[in-house]
């Protein structure tokens, strides 16, 4: 264990260096502290009443318990079944060529990724439990949740690590069997009893533990599930996991842009037949050429693949109906469109910047960027809602330009790429500010003048489109000085 | 010629395969103790893979692998003697340069006191004194390469293994460096570097392995090369060339 200590502080200074210099992280890192203690209030508010009722389900503060941990379990390893054990390019040029044993580097990479998951949950936990406390409802459960982090960690690094050294036959059956236990809470949501079955996934049970349940059953599977991991966690820690080790950490630092595609390009793979539309670079001018170019590059880049789990918050965490929800989903594939244009597109401007014809670029990028979105919005609207969404088309449309628009002048205007993190999340808090900003005029005309909103709309729509693409176009010649 | 142990690095039949392409397809290489060796291809002739698969970054489909006498199958150990240069060195941006050092000497091995001397000795080495409190974000590319060096050296390894250790440095610089990498060989030390540069291969390196298409042409010192490629007085380009030709003839004939 001679390189745990050393390995943690490295990763630590290396993911949160950028505090250290830049304001605008620190205050990024600050508003997404107290967003998560907000956050934390809610979840307390709801342990401390005894549970609540979703969509007409009810559901006791235990199975709430068991569904969050669960999510956190299923979500990270997931995340180490599809990429193995990760790191960041510094873990990949200078610790894994160096004598670190295998071990030293899991449980250094244990204790970073409980760190990472305080900064982001410990806030939450922090005040789910004061406001228990206060209301007089406390449970240990904030201790408890700390404990369940690292076996949630331990888990998906025994996931990782088979991913990494490349025993599928092991793998699947594995994860398909964890897969199953550990959505019982999402049984329990539905109503199903499941008796001794829910004491299969530590989540059930670390639940019970929570609220002050404890059966002599649950002690024992904990026990014994606790001793299996172990057991598995010290045999695979022993093989080598170095190589082919894939850059999978971002945070406030500069990244390598590769990976993240290679994620994403995945659905291409699937859809083969993208791979066979060409543009056909003689046939258009620059405009209509840029244009199509967005709608192809959104396409191969996997944006729909992308947007899913936005998409999934939206449809199922988030209880968002009526106008709203076609106006989140529309905001989520534009995250995903901005983000991969970012990765995807921003490096490369310099290249279409030599061109005279550089403003035809941003023309047909806003454009096609704002008719894509538009396009695959409506698409979800009417599966989702039948006919009665074709009312929203307005606001559809405006999301879908000023989010977009709004998304990508921050990234040419303000963000320079060396905070990853901080440019995500301020440019996702704009284009949601920007949409909501295209959309309050149009509901005030529903409101007040309902007959006007059509005949109003398309002008109203153009103006925020040109609006969005003069201050895209400024952003532009202010940096690069065209 | 010596036993196989006695090789600072010793490759045989290499091959490595990313799906269907082959990258390395039986190569043969072998770096001798006190020697620089250039490992000279055009791009995607397979130098970086067999520089990662010799570091344990990449695992290997076939052939056999000595580092510094060791088999570098599942361990880790061998690392110890051996300092790495990456292609594309990336260096986290919000470290100091100091800060970095000290890190990458602590990993490697050297002890908690003695971390200070070692940042000294490689910083004068690499001309980073000035440097050492500054944040890495803030450095020019150049400045960037030398702390990457700096870090390959720092617990004073006994293999060197670089990956295009001279690109975006200065003259004056790549002169004092040059400088680093022959007072590491004539110490013992063995240097094996990757390069397509053919001028810093014929000036720089004792021996050079060509490489084309995850093959070794050749392999010796430049007279030996000369030989084998049948010219008597011709420079390493022309060398490299010829050889090249004649194996894209043989592997078009192949094909045909």
């Amino acid at each position: 264990m001679g390189h745990v200590g050393v390995l943690l502080s490295l990763r630590l200074k290396e993911y949160f260096g950028s505090l250290r210099v830049s304001r605008t992280s620190l205050m990024v890192m600050l508003g997404i502290v107290f967003s998560m203690f907000v956050i934390g209030g809610g979840l307390g508010y709801v342990v401390a009443r005894g549970g609540f009722v979703y969509w007409g389900l009810s559901i006791s503060r235990e199975v709430l318990l068991s569904s969050l941990l669960s999510f956190i379990t299923i979500f990270l390893s997931f995340y180490s079944v599809l990429n193995g054990v990760g790191g960041s390019l510094t873990d990949i040029n200078y610790v894994a060529s160096s004598p670190v044993s295998p071990r030293d580097y899991l449980v250094s990479d244990m204790l970073f990724q409980w760190a990472m998951l305080n900064v982001f949950i410990g806030p939450a936990l922090a005040s789910a439990t004061i406001y228990t406390y206060l209301v007089g409802a406390g449970d240990p459960f904030l201790l408890l949740m700390e404990a369940y982090m690292f076996v949630a960690i331990g888990i998906s690094q025994v996931f990782g690590v088979l991913k990494q050294v490349d025993r599928r036959e092991v793998l699947a059956p594995l994860f398909l069997a964890f897969l199953a236990a550990y959505l019982t809470p999402a049984l329990e949501i539905l109503g199903i009893e499941l008796d001794y079955l829910r004491v299969l996934a530590l989540p059930n049970v670390f639940a019970e533990l929570m609220v002050g349940r404890v059966q002599p059953i649950s002690i024992a599977s904990l026990t014994l599930q606790l001793a299996v991991l172990t057991a598995c966690y010290l045999r695979l820690s022993n093989l080598n996991i170095y190589y082919n080790l894939k850059p999978t950490l971002v945070g406030f630092a500069p990244i390598s842009y590769m990976p993240q595609l290679e994620r994403y390009r995945r659905l291409t793979r699937l859809l083969p037949l993208l791979r066979f539309v060409e543009l056909d670079t003689e046939r258009f001018g620059s405009f209509t050429l840029s244009l199509l170019k967005e709608l192809l590059r959104n396409l191969r880049s996997g944006v729909l693949l992308a947007s899913v789990p936005f998409m999934l918050y939206v449809v199922f965490l988030v209880p968002v109906r009526g106008r709203a929800f076609p106006v989140f989903i529309s905001l989520s594939i534009a995250i995903a469109s901005v983000e991969l244009w970012r990765f995807a597109e921003k490096p490369a401007l310099w290249s279409f910047l030599q061109s005279p014809d550089a403003r035809s670029y941003f023309a047909g990028l806003i454009a096609g960027s704002a008719l894509f979105i538009f396009a695959l919005s409506l698409l979800i609207d009417l599966l989702m809602v039948g006919v009665e969404g074709l009312r929203l088309i307005p606001y559809i449309a405006a999301s879908s330009i000023a989010s977009s628009g709004g998304g990508i002048y921050y990234q040419l205007r303000f963000a320079k790429g060396r905070n990853q993190l901080a440019d995500a999340f301020i440019s996702m808090t704009l284009m949601g500010l920007s949409s909501l900003a295209a959309i309050i005029p149009l509901r005030l005309i529903e409101v007040y003048m309902p007959v006007l909103l059509f005949p109003v709309s398309p002008p109203y729509l153009l103006l925020v489109f040109l609006a969005f693409y003069s201050k895209c176009s400024r952003g532009v010649v202010r940096d690069i000085g065209l | 010629m010596g036993s196989e142990g006695d090789y600072a690095i010793f490759v045989e039949g290499l091959v490595k395969r990313y799906g269907d392409v082959e990258a390395l397809r039986g190569l043969d290489l072998r770096v001798r103790w006190g020697e620089l060796h250039g490992l000279l291809g055009p791009n995607g002739a397979g130098k970086t893979t067999t520089l990662k698969i010799l570091v344990g970054l990449l695992r290997r489909n076939g052939g056999r692998v000595l580092v510094a006498g060791s088999s570098i199958d599942e361990c880790y150990d061998y690392k110890a003697f051996i300092g790495y240069l990456p292609e594309n060195p990336s260096l986290p941006e919000y470290l100091m340069v100091k800060e970095f050092l000290g890190y990458v000497a602590r990993l490697r091995g050297v002890p908690k006191e003695g971390v200070g001397d070692r940042i000294e000795w490689v910083s004068s080495l690499f001309g980073l004194e000035d440097v050492l409190n500054t944040f890495i974000y803030t450095l020019s590319r150049g400045y960037r390469q030398r702390v990457a060096l700096a870090s390959a050296l720092i617990h004073r390894p006994r293999i060197l293994i670089l990956d295009e250790p001279l690109a975006n440095i200065d003259p004056l610089a790549q002169y004092g460096i040059k400088k680093v990498f022959r007072e590491f060989v004539s110490n013992g030390g063995a240097i094996l570097m990757s390069t397509h540069m053919v001028d810093t291969a014929e000036k720089l390196c004792d021996t050079i392995t060509l490489i084309y298409r995850g093959v070794g042409l050749a392999s010796g010192t430049l007279d030996e090369l000369r030989l084998k490629a049948g010219f008597k007085d011709a420079g390493l380009e022309e060398i490299f060339i010829a050889l090249m030709r004649r194996a894209g003839d043989v592997s078009n004939a192949q094909k045909g």
